[in-house]
């Protein structure tokens, strides 16, 4: 990369002892062990805990007992908790299409702006992400509250409706989705979209052809984060809900802070880690058809 | 063209403050009730966030894990930082690859795994778990902000002061640090600024000893639903925007959140 520098081979001005360099290199392994033993104790240790408390049961007499499915055929068997996943599930989506809806447009107006006004809407969109979660959701607690400002102007009750809780996590987590998208977009070379117009496509088309699948994995990936965010908010739901909302970490929190039912929170938590773990595959294997579907269309439209 | 452009901005900007502008403009009110747009004008709310202990001693608790944790953090990811610059091969891939596994994992799965980690093995939730907490969630911010700045190095630098004779610690620490500051300040306050905010883990590993702001805001929330809230997101919303401000001079904001646009 370099190659006017050479390297220094020599001996040091003053050579080390041996036990010097070996403390030395001791403290440069303990130095970079220390954080990573730290991570495991405060990340994996506690995940894979929890995936194994949720299948043995414990109670404070008896200890744990023999590993058993109870947690899960308990949960399973409730219709409650089916319809919480599935209530998470539908929400987050929601919320992940919106903030497509909002990052399409505003990742393209975007790339055609200047450098002040680039500027300025990457901080527009970026300054919710930096305001705290209690101010912000207290905020649309109040924007929705009865009597309050949206109920006077649109005559709409929002109060403690799913509506609310999913505006409120679009506010919070579409910056995500904005950032991956202007990832992608900025890969996009710009002759392409020029000689697409030169060509005569409608803007439709440009969309369809060039833009869709250029931005196809900052989609993707942008999608996956706000959908594990939101499917694991738990402010939102619990501040603009009343508490009473049938989501996931609403049965979570209740099961560990408010009925101190372990058991059952770690059988939830595992429900909601493996929700978020199906969305992450099945989005990679769906980036994963439509690259080869699209280089299969390349090919027949070469023969 | 243009004028479709700045309305875009517009509503966009509109819709990031609303619920700011909600909540800022209800602490001026006189009635009980938050509301918006205020009743009455006066400042006798923020008096009382003022004499409200939990919000008080909730600050303190606050501000001292933040501290401490973007410190831990940024040193932890200064050294890990230069470990996945250095080494060749798969190894720093992986750790690299493993650090950020927390993005995927739900908080609130976590903290739950976490607070009954705890507890099954008999410790008491105190400052040292609610800091470990966020250590590993500060984490992924640190990286991705440090490693910006070993990226940005160039490697003539160094090479130069090795020919001329400088020790590795001596290269490390005054030629290598001095030229990272920038993002060393813009990880310090961002991970000062997420910690500060920071509600799942805290909410489940607070005791009643150590609740921290964000906690105690949420709690007043549940408990009796005045404008001291209102009152009290002022001082939030001000350090959150002293970040701002810091990280825009520093790194960019955008570029702290991962965005690397020409």
């Amino acid at each position: 990369m370099h190659p006017q520098t050479i390297p220094y081979e020599g001996k040091l001005a003053h050579p080390q002892p041996r036990w010097v360099v070996a403390l030395k290199r001791w403290l440069w392994w303990a130095a970079l062990t220390a954080p990573l033993a730290a991570y495991l104790i405060g990340f994996l240790l506690p995940l894979s805990l929890m995936i194994g408390f949720a299948f043995r049961p414990y109670s404070n007499v008896t200890g744990f007992g023999s590993p058993s499915l109870g947690a899960f055929t308990d949960v399973a068997a409730s219709g409650l908790i089916i319809e919480a996943v599935i209530n998470t599930a539908s929400l987050s989506l929601a919320v992940v299409a919106v903030s497509a809806m909002i990052g399409f447009p505003l990742g393209l107006q975007f790339m055609a702006s200047g450098r002040k006004l680039r500027t300025l809407l990457l901080i527009i969109v970026i300054t919710p992400l930096l305001i705290n979660a209690v101010v912000r959701t207290f905020g649309w607690y109040i924007f929705f509250s009865t009597g309050g400002p949206f109920e006077s102007m649109f005559g709409l009750r929002m109060h403690g409706s799913m509506t609310a809780v999913g505006i409120a996590l679009v506010h919070q987590f579409y910056a995500y989705m904005v950032i991956s998208l202007l990832v992608s977009l900025s890969s996009i070379p710009g002759d392409v979209v020029a000689a697409a117009k030169t060509l005569g496509a409608s803007r439709f088309m440009i969309f369809r052809r060039i833009i869709l699948p250029y931005s196809l994995p900052g989609l993707v990936s942008g999608g996956v984060i706000v959908f594990g965010l939101s499917a694991g908010a738990i402010l939102a739901p619990l501040m603009l809900g009343g508490g009473t909302m049938n989501l996931l970490t609403i049965h979570i929190y209740r099961a560990m802070l408010v009925f101190l039912d372990p058991q059952r929170g770690m059988a939830l938590g595992t429900l909601l880690l493996m929700l978020n773990i199906v969305v992450v595959v099945l989005s990679e294997q769906a980036v994963r058809r439509m690259r080869t579907r699209s280089v299969m269309k390349a090919r027949r439209s070469d023969k | 063209m243009i004028g479709q452009r700045k309305l875009l901005a517009a509503i966009i900007g509109i819709f990031a403050l609303l619920p700011l502008v909600m909540v800022l403009g209800s602490a001026f009110g006189t009635s009980r009730f938050p509301m918006f747009p205020p009743q009455g004008f006066g400042f006798g709310w923020f008096v009382e966030a003022w004499n409200k202990r939990d919000f008080r001693e909730g600050f303190i608790i606050s501000f001292n894990l933040a501290l401490l944790t973007s410190t831990t953090v940024t040193i932890a990811a200064l050294i890990i930082g230069r470990y996945i610059q250095k080494t060749q091969g798969l190894a720093p891939k992986i750790v690299f690859g493993v650090l950020n596994l927390p993005v995927l994992v739900p908080l609130i799965v976590l903290a739950t795994a976490s607070l009954q980690m705890w507890k099954s093995y008999g410790f008491y939730l105190d400052f040292r778990t609610l800091f470990l907490g966020h250590v590993i969630v500060g984490f992924p911010f640190a990286i991705r902000t440090v490693m910006i700045g070993y990226r940005n190095l160039s490697p003539a630098i160094e090479d130069v002061a090795r020919t001329l004779g400088a020790s590795p610690a001596r290269i490390y620490l005054s030629v290598i640090l001095p030229s990272m500051k920038p993002s060393i300040i813009a990880s310090m306050v961002l991970v000062f600024v997420v910690s500060f905010d920071e509600v799942p883990m805290s909410l489940f590993l607070a005791s009643p000893r150590t609740t921290p702001l964000s906690v105690a805001m949420f709690n007043s929330m549940t408990e009796e639903l005045t404008p001291v809230l209102s009152a009290a997101s002022f001082v939030v919303t001000g350090i959150a925007v002293v970040g701002m401000i810091v990280l825009e001079r520093t790194i960019g904001i955008a570029r702290a959140f991962g965005v690397k646009i020409q």
